[in-house]
C-alpha cells in the first residue's frame, strides 16, 4: 500500500516547527511509578506528516496525548515543554501553561485527534448532528444553528460520506464509516495539527487503505500536519515524511522515512520492519523481535533493548545510549546525495539513532551493513550514477513521490 | 414506529396474563370469602337462610365452571366493577381504591421522584467533581437507605412529632376537615406529608446517589467522554451531554420499577403513620380476608407496574436510541 505524501510538495516551509516538544517525561503513578515515557524531544514540522511507530506499550499513545495535555490520571507529565507556533509567526504559546479556558479553546482549534477506536470515541447516545454541533458551540459560539448544520455536512461530505447520516446514530454505521466520522470531527475547525492515534488498527486491510487514501487526499488539500501513531512500521515509511521510533519510552531511531524504509540504523527498526509484511517488496519469512519490552517500573540500566538485541556487545549492558546523528560515513554519502539533490540537507541532522553500534569509539568496526543506516545501500561507496537524482532506492522500489498507487 | 406497535403488543400480552393470574390465584387460595362473611353475621345474629346464595352472587364467585367464572369476571372488569369488599361491607371495591389510590399515587409519587432527582443530581455531582463534602456524604445517605425503614420512621416520627410538636403524628388530613379543595384541607394535607415524604426521600436517596455516582466515575473514563473534553467541549457541556447523559441510563430503568412499586412499596410507611393510603388498606384487607379488595389493589400494582414501565420504555427508547429499531 503506497499513498502519495502531501507535504513533499511544500518543502521549502519544511524547516519551521509547528510544535515542538522538549524533554517530555511522563510516569505513571503506583506504588512504583511506571516511567511511560522518558524524556522525548520531538520536532513536528509543517504540513508534515511524522509517524511514530512502536510495540504496545512503548510510549507512543501516552508520548502523544503528553503534546496535548490529554494525560488522564494516574499518568502524570514529570518533566517537559511543549511550544506551538502558529502560522502567523505570533510568539509560540506554551501549552503547558495554558490556564483551564484558554486550554479549552486552544484544545480541536489547533490540535485535533483521531482516536483509535472511532466506536468508543463517539457517544453512542445522541445524534451526529449533536456531536458535531457541541463542537462549533464550544469553539464558534456565533455560528447559528443553520450554519453549524451546513457545516456539518460539508465536513460528512468530504470524508465520504452521505450528508443524510447526520440526522443518524454512531451506532447505525459500520466501522469505517466511524472513523471516516471521526475524520471529519478532527477537520471541523481546520486545526493545524491533527494526532491520529493508530486510527486504522481496528479496521480490516480494505477499509483501512481508504482511510489512509482519505487521509492524504484531506492532507494535501487542507495542509495540515498529522502525527500519525501506529505499530506497522512499513505503512509508516509508505505514508509519512519522517518517523521516530518508540521503545521502552524513548525514541530510539529518528529519520526521514523513505531512509528507514531502505534500511534502518537501530536493531530494534530492523526488527519492526521484519516483523510486517510488506506487500510490495520481496516475499520474505516474517520474523519476531524475541521477548518483549522490559518492565518500565524498574530503573533501566545500559541499553533497554540489549536484552532482546542480537547485535548486542560491550558497553550495551551499562551505558545508555543517546539519541545523536547518525555517523559519518553513512552520514557522508546522505549528504554526497544531497548535495546532489539540491536544497535538502535540512534533513541531514534529521537521522538520528539511540544505539551504540554507530559509536565510533565504542565500536570502531561501525555498523554491521543491514544497520548501516544507508539510504543507498553501497556501503559508503556513492556511485555517481545513483547519488544524481535519488530516483530509486536500494530495495528496487521507485522512490517516493513519484510514483503513484 | 414499529418500536412502539411492538412495545404495545407486549404490553397488552402483559397485562392480559396479570389479569388472569389475578382471577385464578385467589382461587387456588383455601378458604372461601362468603364463609367468612357468614361466620361474620352469625356473630352479630343469625343470617337470613339462602344468604349464602346471595352472597357468592354479590361476589361474582357464584356457578358455572371455572372458564365461566373467568368470562364474568373479565365482562365485569370491562365494567370496572371489581366486586364488594367484605372490610366495608358492602362498598364497592372501585369505591375504596378510587378514596384511597390518590393519596398514595400523589405522596410516595412525588417522594420517589424527588428522591430520584435529587440522588441522582448529587451522585452525578459526586462523581463528576469528586468533591470531599459530596462523597462524605454518601456514607450517611447510604447509612439512612440501610436503616430499617419502619425504625427511620418511627426515630423521625418521635422527634418531630411527638418531642418537638413540629408535625402531625398521623393520618393523611385533618379528620375534622372536609375533604376537598379547600385551602385549609390542603395545607393540612401537605403539613400531614412531610414526615412520611421525608422519610422516604431519605430512605431512596442513598441509593440513587450511589449508583449514579459509580455510574458516572465508570462513564467519566469512557473514550467519548475523554474525546469530549479533547475536542475542547464546555466542563458543563461535557457533564450534562456526556458524562451524565449517558450515565443516567441504568438509574432510569431502576427509576422505572420504584415508580411502579409506588403503589405497593409504601406499605409500612401507611402503617407507621396510619396514612389513609392503598398500602394500609391492603393491609386491613389481608386481616379480614376481603378477597375482592385484594384482588382489586393487585390489579391495580399491576396496572401501575406495567404503565410506569411502558412509560419508561417509550421514554429509554427515546434517551438511548441504540435501543429504537433502525428506521
Amino acid at each position: 500500500m503506497r499513498v502519495q505524501p502531501a507535504a513533499q510538495t511544500g518543502a521549502e516551509g519544511r524547516n519551521d516547527a509547528v510544535l515542538r516538544a522538549s524533554h517530555i517525561s511522563v510516569e505513571y503513578g503506583g506504588t512504583v511509578p511506571t516511567r511511560a515515557v522518558r524524556d522525548v524531544s520531538i520536532e513536528l514540522h509543517r504540513g508534515e506528516m511524522l509517524g511514530i511507530a512502536g510495540e504496545s506499550g512503548c510510549g507512543k499513545s501516552t508520548l502523544a496525548y503528553a503534546l496535548t495535555r490529554l494525560l488522564r490520571p494516574p499518568a502524570v507529565m514529570t518533566e517537559g515543554q511543549v511550544l506551538f507556533c502558529g502560522r502567523d509567526g505570533a510568539a509560540p504559546i506554551d501549552i503547558m501553561q495554558l490556564e483551564p479556558e484558554a486550554l479549552r479553546r486552544f484544545r480541536w482549534t489547533v490540535v485535533s485527534m483521531v482516536f483509535q477506536s472511532a466506536m468508543n470515541s463517539l457517544n453512542p447516545v445522541i445524534s451526529l448532528r449533536r456531536q458535531f454541533s457541541d463542537i462549533f458551540e464550544a469553539h464558534v459560539p456565533e455560528m447559528d444553528r443553520e450554519a453549524r448544520d451546513r457545516r456539518s455536512r460539508e465536513l460528512l461530505e468530504m470524508v465520504g460520506i452521505d450528508p443524510s447520516r447526520l440526522g443518524g446514530f454512531p451506532h447505525e454505521l459500520s466501522g469505517g464509516m466511524r472513523q471516516r466520522v471521526g475524520i471529519a470531527m478532527a477537520l471541523a475547525l481546520q486545526p493545524e495539527i491533527v494526532i491520529m492515534d493508530e486510527p486504522t488498527t481496528a479496521l480490516d486491510v480494505v477499509v483501512q487503505r481508504e482511510i489512509l487514501l482519505e487521509i492524504a487526499r484531506l492532507r494535501r488539500e487542507l495542509g495540515f500536519s498529522v502525527i500519525f501513531i501506529t505499530h506497522d512500521l512499513p505503512m509508516l515509511v509508505d505514508l509519512s515524511d519522517r518517523l521516530a521510533v518508540m521503545y521502552a519510552g524513548e525514541i530510539v531511531e529518528r529519520a526521514p522515512a523513505e531512509w528507514v524504509g531502505g534500511r534502518p540504523a537501530h536493531p530494534y527498526t530492523l526488527g519492526l520492519q521484519a516483523a510486517c509484511p510488506d506487500l510490495l517488496g520481496e516475499r520474505r519469512a516474517l520474523q519476531g523481535i524475541p521477548g518483549s519490552p522490559p518492565d518500565l517500573r524498574q530503573r533501566l540500566r545500559g541499553c533497554a533493548f540489549a536484552p532482546r538485541c542480537q547485535y548486542v556487545f560491550g558497553p550495551c549492558a551499562d551505558i545508555h545510549p543517546v539519541l545523536s546523528p547518525l555517523a559519518p560515513p553513512a552520514a557522508a554519502v546522505i549528504e554526497s546525495v544531497l548535495d546532489r539533490d539540491g536544497g535538502k540537507t535540512s534533513k541531514l541532522n534529521d537521522w538520528a539513532v539511540a544505539c551504540h553500534l554507530h559509536d565510533r569509539t565504542a565500536n570502531p568496526a561501525g555498523p554491521p551493513d543491514e544497520l548501516a543506516g544507508d539510504p543507498l545501500g553501497t556501503g559508503g561507496l556513492v556511485p555517481p550514477a545513483v547519488g544524481a537524482g535519488l530516483g530509486v532506492d536500494p530495495t528496487g522500489r521507485p522512490a517516493r513521490g513519484q510514483d503513484q498507487l | 414506529m414499529r418500536y412502539f406497535t411492538r412495545k404495545v403488543g407486549f404490553y397488552v400480552l402483559a397485562l392480559w396474563g396479570a389479569v388472569t393470574l389475578n382471577f385464578f390465584l385467589p382461587r387456588f387460595i383455601p378458604g372461601n370469602p362468603v364463609e367468612v362473611l357468614l361466620a361474620r353475621m352469625t356473630e352479630s345474629g343469625n343470617p337470613p337462610p339462602g344468604e349464602y346464595k346471595v352472597l357468592s352472587s354479590v361476589l361474582g364467585i357464584g356457578g358455572g365452571n371455572l372458564l365461566d367464572q373467568y368470562w364474568h369476571y373479565l365482562r365485569q372488569l370491562s365494567r370496572l366493577n371489581l366486586g364488594v369488599s367484605i372490610t366495608e361491607f358492602p362498598t364497592p371495591v372501585t369505591h375504596i381504591l378510587a378514596q384511597t389510590l390518590p393519596w398514595t399515587i400523589v405522596l410516595v409519587g412525588t417522594a420517589t421522584v424527588i428522591a430520584f432527582l435529587i440522588g441522582t443530581t448529587l451522585g452525578a455531582l459526586a462523581g463528576w467533581r469528586r468533591s470531599r463534602f459530596l462523597n462524605n456524604l454518601l456514607p450517611v445517605t447510604t447509612f439512612l437507605t440501610a436503616t430499617p425503614y419502619f425504625w427511620l420512621a418511627l426515630v423521625f416520627l418521635y422527634i418531630f412529632g411527638v418531642v418537638l410538636h413540629y408535625l402531625p403524628l398521623n393520618g393523611g388530613y385533618d379528620p375534622t376537615l372536609d375533604i376537598g379543595w379547600s385551602s385549609s384541607f390542603i395545607v393540612s394535607a401537605l403539613q400531614h406529608s412531610v414526615l412520611p415524604g421525608a422519610t422516604i426521600v431519605l430512605a431512596q436517596l442513598g441509593g440513587w446517589m450511589l449508583s449514579m455516582r459509580n455510574m458516572t466515575l465508570t462513564t467519566l473514563s469512557e473514550d467519548y467522554v475523554w474525546a469530549a473534553e479533547a475536542k475542547g467541549i464546555r466542563p458543563r457541556r461535557v457533564l450534562l451531554g456526556y458524562a451524565a447523559r449517558n450515565a443516567i441510563l441504568p438509574s432510569v430503568t431502576g427509576f422505572a420499577i420504584s415508580l411502579g412499586f409506588v403503589v405497593s412499596g409504601s406499605i409500612i410507611m401507611e402503617i407507621v403513620f396510619s396514612y389513609p393510603g392503598i398500602g394500609y388498606t391492603l393491609l386491613q384487607a389481608v386481616q379480614n380476608d376481603d378477597y375482592a379488595l385484594m384482588q382489586g389493589i393487585f390489579l391495580v400494582i399491576c396496572l401501575v407496574v406495567l404503565g410506569a414501565n411502558f412509560l419508561v420504555d417509550m421514554l429509554y427508547g427515546f434517551i438511548d436510541p441504540r435501543t429504537r429499531q433502525a428506521r
